[in-house]
């Protein structure tokens, strides 16, 4: 048998235990920090035997499974791991703050050896730290295997007389999930729209069919047409709900509760907190909450950040950090909150001034509203400037300004997924920040308007879409670079003829006319910066659903994904983010 | 041997429950039924009769040795486990156990023992 061939379900299981040991561990610690002097480890409580119990076992798994993949150095280690929480059940180890400190390390290690099994499919030496981890607990553990484990002449009962497990309420959940690889369900959804297309010919057919017969009116096709009536168009009626009940349930099937994210930043919260000497105590709720998979595997690096700005310049030396999601509607909030110092405005406006990304006029505004706005209530302006990028990019700024570390990364994130980051500060007379990111529920299916450029249609996603004019052509100006912009009231907007991007034939029709007397713009944004798309028509709106270009196609750019319309037409949705950046390259290399 | 011996896997790692079904599956045995815990364990063990069980004893919700005093005596069973101890092995074949494979195993030891209790 070829081992190898387990790898996959190996590290997802491993990951689940490391994820498990850093909570538990972290609940211990919390335990242990409660405790007096003289109580001590020595003898652990009935709450903390229960975390040890479980973190004995979990490091007991992993040995196990990693000793069977031939990874013996990561058995081993989880072995030490292993001995360490079982002495302390036996109130045989004291674990002191070092001593937790170095295991927690321990996981650390152990997780980027698996990341490196994962990858290369070998383990990271690890002996090192095993045999230090060793001498410092004072615990006897030998070979990755089972090893005699009463060396220290004290019996040491695996399933005890009285497991303290049976104390606790069996939380056995009723519900059971099985792990599926993600590109199968990716699989299940391009199959079922292949399913959805297949009815609309069907149906078309059915129509065709009936439409023959209704005109042949010989008796002979009277009991043909009963049977497509009666039956054949019943029958195909029913599949199509049942396909979109199909699609309906894929679609669920792609959430996933964003406690898959949330759950590691206890842990980054804790050793954040301590390497700054803050006294941090980090609430999270609502993990429960499920969102599409593309959102939440994104999710991370925003809120790292939000996070990091919290405990950075929030939380001065004692505080609390929330982080919420919740649903609001058709969106979901994700919401990190301090109850620190409040964010400095009046520092981020001299700072904004003093970077050039105000003018000096602009800052006298700015600071006027500052001095007279009621609490709370500023101009989005200034709002605005904490996610501006040069506000983030020099250390000093963040220092001065004290936020604006990588907040522009969040807006960028939220916006990518079309959604948005509201910030509020102070929250009240004390202070206190809260960061509010507000993103769609799937990504999966978006609103989107449907136009026609020459002979082909595309889809605009209403998100980066602000809306559409018909604009005189007497109105659109040729500038130098042979760039068309159109004045629309005091702005310049420059032009994105897609028909000549996009090289497509104007559609037959049009071709006899010299002139049109207006053009079709649809305005989209790009930050702060405005652009027109130049198209032949709009056709209409529709919610439709996303599909990723496959991988020869994806580094076209200026393509998000292609979408199947409700007639089976197949049709590109445009990027217009990339578009844009494209377009403006293609420009400037003109000049 | 009788290929269609009905054998239950308990083991609260899906991984280690993996590689011996496709240890015993290589041997020709297809009949399998699988639990995560001693709880569950029990409850399927109360429901059908297996020919043969093969058991973890490190497990949340009741451990392989409580699972065996309950029903060691009545059921063949063949402990899997990490834990080497000799004190937990008597204890195992105290409740009935009618063999001890320590992890990480070797295959054909797997297979031999399963194939002697099952002819």
């Amino acid at each position: 048998m070829d081992i190898s061939k387990f790898k996959d379900i190996f590290v997802s299981e491993v990951e689940d235990h490391l994820q498990n040991l850093n909570d538990k561990l972290l609940a211990l610690e919390k335990l242990v920090q409660k405790l007096t002097p003289s109580q001590k480890v020595r003898e652990p409580g009935k709450e903390m035997m229960i975390l040890l119990e479980e973190l004995m076992r979990s490091s007991h798994t992993i040995k196990g499974s990693a000793a069977t993949m031939g990874f013996n150095q990561m058995a081993f280690l989880t072995h030490v791991l292993e001995d360490i929480f079982d002495y302390a059940r036996h109130g045989q180890l004291d674990l002191n703050a070092k001593i937790l400190e170095r295991i927690f390390a321990t996981l650390d290690l152990l997780a980027s050896s698996l990341v490196e099994i994962k990858q290369q499919g070998r383990e990271k030496d690890v002996e090192a730290a095993a045999l230090q981890l060793k001498k410092i607990t004072g615990v006897v553990t030998q070979g990755g295997g089972p090893s005699p484990r009463s060396a220290q002449g004290v019996p040491r009962e695996v399933s005890g007389k009285e497991p303290p497990l049976a104390a606790v309420p069996p939380a056995t959940p009723e519900i059971s999930y099985i792990k599926v690889p993600s590109g199968r369900l990716d699989a299940l959804l391009d199959l079922t729209e292949e399913l959805l297309i297949e009815r609309l010919r069907l149906e078309s057919t059915l129509q065709i069919l009936l439409r023959h017969l209704r005109r042949a009116r010989s008796r002979l096709h009277s009991p043909l047409r009963e049977a497509i009536t009666n039956r054949l168009k019943p029958t195909a009626d029913h599949l199509g709900r049942l396909i979109s009940d199909l699609q309906y349930l894929v679609m669920q099937a792609r959430l996933v509760p964003v406690g898959q994210v949330f759950a590691r930043f206890p842990r980054m919260v804790r050793d954040l907190a301590q390497r700054q000497k803050k006294e941090i105590s980090f609430m999270v709720s609502g993990e429960d909450l499920e969102l599409d998979r593309t959102i939440v595997d994104k999710l991370s690096e925003p809120l790292v950040h939000l996070l990091r700005n919290a405990i950075d310049h929030g939380v001065v030396k004692r505080g609390i950090i929330k982080l919420t999601a919740r649903r609001e509607r058709d969106l979901v909030h994700i919401l990190v909150e301090d109850d620190g110092q409040g964010i400095q405005w009046a520092q981020v406006v001299d700072t904004a001034c003093e970077r050039k990304i105000i003018t000096q006029e602009e800052y006298a505004v700015l600071h006027k509203n500052l001095e007279h706005a009621p609490q709370g209530d500023l101009r989005p302006e200034i709002v605005n400037l904490i996610f501006h990028p040069d506000l983030s990019t020099k250390k000093e700024v963040t220092e001065t300004s004290g936020r604006g570390v990588g907040l522009n990364v969040v807006k960028r994130f939220a916006e990518d997924l079309g959604g948005t980051v509201r910030v509020e500060s102070p929250l009240g007379a004390k202070g206190g920040s809260r960061f509010i990111l507000e993103l769609p529920l799937t990504l999966a299916i978006i609103d989107a308007l449907l136009v026609r450029v020459g002979q082909e249609s595309f889809a605009i996603p209403f998100g980066s879409m602000e809306r559409a004019v018909r604009v005189p052509t007497t109105k659109i100006k040729n500038n130098m670079a042979d760039q068309d912009v159109v004045i629309m009231g005091k702005n310049r907007v420059p032009l994105v003829p897609l028909a000549k991007i996009f090289h497509l034939l104007p559609p037959p029709a049009a071709k006899g006319e010299k002139s049109q007397p207006a053009q079709t713009v649809v305005l989209v944004k790009r930050g702060k910066e405005t652009a027109g798309l130049v198209v032949d028509a709009l056709l209409n709106e529709e919610q439709i659903i996303v599909k990723p270009l496959p991988h020869p196609l994806k580094g076209i750019g200026g393509f998000a994904g292609s979408t199947i319309l409700g007639n089976g037409e197949t049709i590109l949705i445009l990027d217009v983010l990339n578009l844009l950046h494209h377009h403006q390259r293609l420009f400037k290399t003109a000049v | 041997m009788n290929k269609n011996a009905k054998i239950l896997l308990v083991d609260d790692s899906v991984f280690m429950r993996n590689v011996l079904k496709n240890i015993l599956q290589e041997a020709g045995l297809e009949n399998f039924e699988e639990a995560g815990d001693g709880e569950e364990a029990l409850k399927k063990i109360a429901a059908e009769k297996f020919d043969l069980i093969l058991l973890d004893i490190i497990m949340p919700n009741k451990g392989g040795l409580d699972v065996l005093k309950e029903i060691g005596k009545q059921n063949k069973v063949l402990v899997i486990s990490a834990v080497g101890q000799e004190k937990v092995v008597e204890e195992a074949k105290s409740y009935g156990a009618i063999g001890y494979i320590v992890k990480p195993f070797d295959n054909q030891q797997v297979v031999e023992q399963v194939t002697n209790v099952l002819s």
